[in-house]
């Protein structure tokens, strides 16, 4: 187990390095020059564009810029944001918790319907509910997050009247003491009900939206590995025993069937993220894919950067810790 | 890789079992929608019933009426003919995406796959280290580089996509670069780089294709979505998702702003996405059952 971990760890360490190398060449050797941009756009002057580009440390030869490069990033050095005048790592650390708490609950939900959905439409195979599952589903995935977002909007909020939109907690209501950031968290640490509600009111929407593709991906994936899993040996042998049907399932297929779950879920979380950028923008949702975006608009570069590097990293790092996980639960995967 | 093997190696004549592909009620109705929408593209300036491009100030933000059957815009400009060459942009520009990521995908899958050692070692890290990523959030990164525009969103979708293709096609090569024909015509002397096109390529395009099929609707779905934030198709090209993006600031009194447009990228996915479960499922007895 050790050594499949470290051989793991070593793989991760690849695309670690990919996140630094691959933004090194976004921010320093692509033709779009930044510091144009930090002097103020095309408008200009070519000698205050020099000015910056010196203070930038662009005029230095590439192995000494990147040298500079890995050294800020050691230090935690994401660069200033035009746009808010804050260090982006302290505006990153500010917004991060929103995305957290947005990807974890919406996580929660494709993990918590995904596998009972998938499980049924391969116990009912072709049957009614599988058909319907399988509509569903295909349609889910072929939804625009960012246009599906904008119907919730006008049916819960506008029509229906159900759900609140916008930001986190309502206009003027005071964010819990934030322990974790996370307000559902921080709430009920609080003892504070009454923002707890709040909180989870604001974050439903946004939550189920951006579950939905995943929900409907991982019902899929569940569904097949359910499949492959009833056609083995041992579950003719489990009936031929005379096991009740729900005995087989239960007792015998889903304990293999819901191994290789565990990768689906975590390849899932990198789809999720994308979405999270996309579905922050329509809820206004302040987490990091929003602060991304309105970078974006402004032409700010470095906060663009600093959300991609921190993305890469939080991926790499959970698509380890699942691999690890997936191994522990499955003994052939650390022996091959 | 076996499943597609059995397909190449199946009996009949070949466009029987195409046939049988569309028996499936939802693939045809897939391959129907995915047909509505190129005919719809390509008659895009017969059908419009207005200029997708002029305002109409008498008319802004007018709900749909037998005028304006999608509304009208905050410029008055007519939602239903730039939904109509909306399709125009977002078909080609997927198209072009798949295809250039397919291309650069299979050039270096190939290299990797055939000459195998040190080459292989470097393309195959190369592809981990942009599988690092979530794809949108590198391309919004390297989109954003580049600055905005379709083309720059291409190229930033394509670099993110290529290296699931090289994957792809590194393995067929692989498999095939063993196989016997290879081998005779190695020992007939063929240049390699005749070997790696003319006899190995043509046999490792059909898993190529039909992953090609099945990443359409995520392409649209991508290209809009940086479209979206602003990174894609720039006013005043009518494009489904940045229209979406400008009718976002209307949604609550104008609903039709949106809407539409977005209706016509749900419409357009589902139909490829119908049919490329379609064909997964054909091309793959496992999922057939």
């Amino acid at each position: 187990m050790l050594g499949f971990i470290l051989r793991r760890i070593a793989y991760s360490l690849v695309g670690l390095a990919g996140v630094v190398i691959i933004t090194f060449f976004l921010s320093h050797i692509l033709p779009g020059d930044p510091a144009q941009l930090a002097a103020g756009g095309m408008r200009a002057r070519p000698e205050a564009v020099e000015a910056v580009r010196k203070q930038m440390g662009l005029d230095q030869p590439i192995p000494v810029q990147f040298g500079r490069y890995l050294a800020g990033l050691a230090r935690g050095d994401l660069g200033r944001s035009i746009r808010t005048k804050q260090p982006v790592n302290k505006d990153l650390r500010r917004f991060m918790p929103a995305t957290v708490e947005l990807s974890v609950v919406a996580m929660l939900i494709v993990a918590l319907l995904g596998i009972p959905f998938g499980v049924l439409a391969a116990v009912r195979r072709d049957g009614l509910i599988d058909q319907v599952i399988r509509v569903v589903s295909i349609s889910a995935v072929s939804l625009p997050v960012f246009w599906f977002a904008l119907l919730a909007q006008m049916l819960f909020y506008r029509q229906l009247q159900w759900l609140p939109v916008g930001n986190r907690l309502p206009l003027f209501a005071d964010a819990p003491p934030g322990v974790t950031g996370l307000f559902l968290v921080d709430s009920v640490l609080a003892w504070d009900w009454l923002t707890f509600r709040d909180a989870l009111l604001h974050l439903t929407l946004p939550a189920v939206v951006l579950a939905t593709g995943s929900l409907a991906m991982v019902t899929r994936m569940v569904r097949g590995s359910v499949l492959d899993v009833l056609n083995l040996d041992y579950v003719r042998t489990a009936r031929a025993k005379g096991l009740t049907e729900r005995i087989v399932i239960f007792k015998h297929v889903l304990r293999n069937a819901l191994v290789p779950v565990v990768t689906m879920l975590g390849l899932q979380f990198g789809t999720l993220l994308s979405g999270a950028v996309l579905a922050e923008v329509v809820f206004n949702w302040p987490g990091i894919g929003l602060y991304a975006v309105q970078s974006i608009v402004e032409l700010d570069y470095q906060p663009i950067l600093g959300v991609t590097i921190l993305i890469g990293v939080a991926y790499v790092t959970i698509n380890l810790l699942v691999d690890i996980l997936y191994a522990k639960l499955d003994p052939r995967i650390r022996f091959s | 890789m076996a499943a597609w093997n059995q397909v190449e190696g199946g009996k009949g004549p070949d466009w029987r079992r195409r046939l049988r592909l569309l028996r499936r009620p939802v693939t045809a109705i897939g391959l129907a929608l995915l047909l509505l929408m190129i005919v719809l593209a390509v008659l895009a300036p017969v059908l419009a019933t207005h200029d997708p491009l002029a305002p109409d100030m008498g008319h802004f933000l007018a709900g749909p009426s037998a005028a304006h059957w999608f509304g009208t815009d905050d410029l008055g400009r007519d939602i239903f003919s730039r939904t109509l060459y909306g399709a125009r942009v977002s078909l080609l520009s997927a198209l072009a995406l798949v295809m250039i990521a397919a291309a650069l995908g299979t050039l270096l899958g190939a290299l990797a796959g055939y000459l195998g050692g040190w080459v292989d070692d470097l393309i195959m890290r190369l592809t981990d280290m942009f599988l690092a990523f979530p794809g949108l959030i590198l391309a919004m990164a390297i989109a954003a580089t580049l600055g905005p525009g379709l083309f720059h969103a291409l190229i930033a979708l394509s670099l993110v996509w290529w290296p699931s293709y090289a994957r792809l096609v590194r393995g067929q090569f692989l498999t095939l670069r063993s196989v016997e024909y290879v081998e005779a015509a190695r020992a007939l002397g063929s240049p390699t780089r005749r070997i790696m096109w003319r006899e190995i390529l043509p046999n490792a395009m059909t898993p190529l294709v039909v992953q090609i099929t099945l990443d359409l609707g995520y392409a649209i779905l991508s290209t809009s979505g940086l479209s979206f934030i602003g990174l894609g198709v720039q006013a005043p090209t009518p494009e489904w998702g940045a229209m979406i993006a400008y009718g976002r600031s209307y949604m609550m009194n104008a609903w039709w702003y949106s809407t539409f447009p977005g209706l016509a990228i749900f419409v357009t996915v589902l139909g490829v996405n119908l049919l490329g479960d379609g064909i997964r499922d054909w091309l793959d007895p496992r999922h057939r059952r």
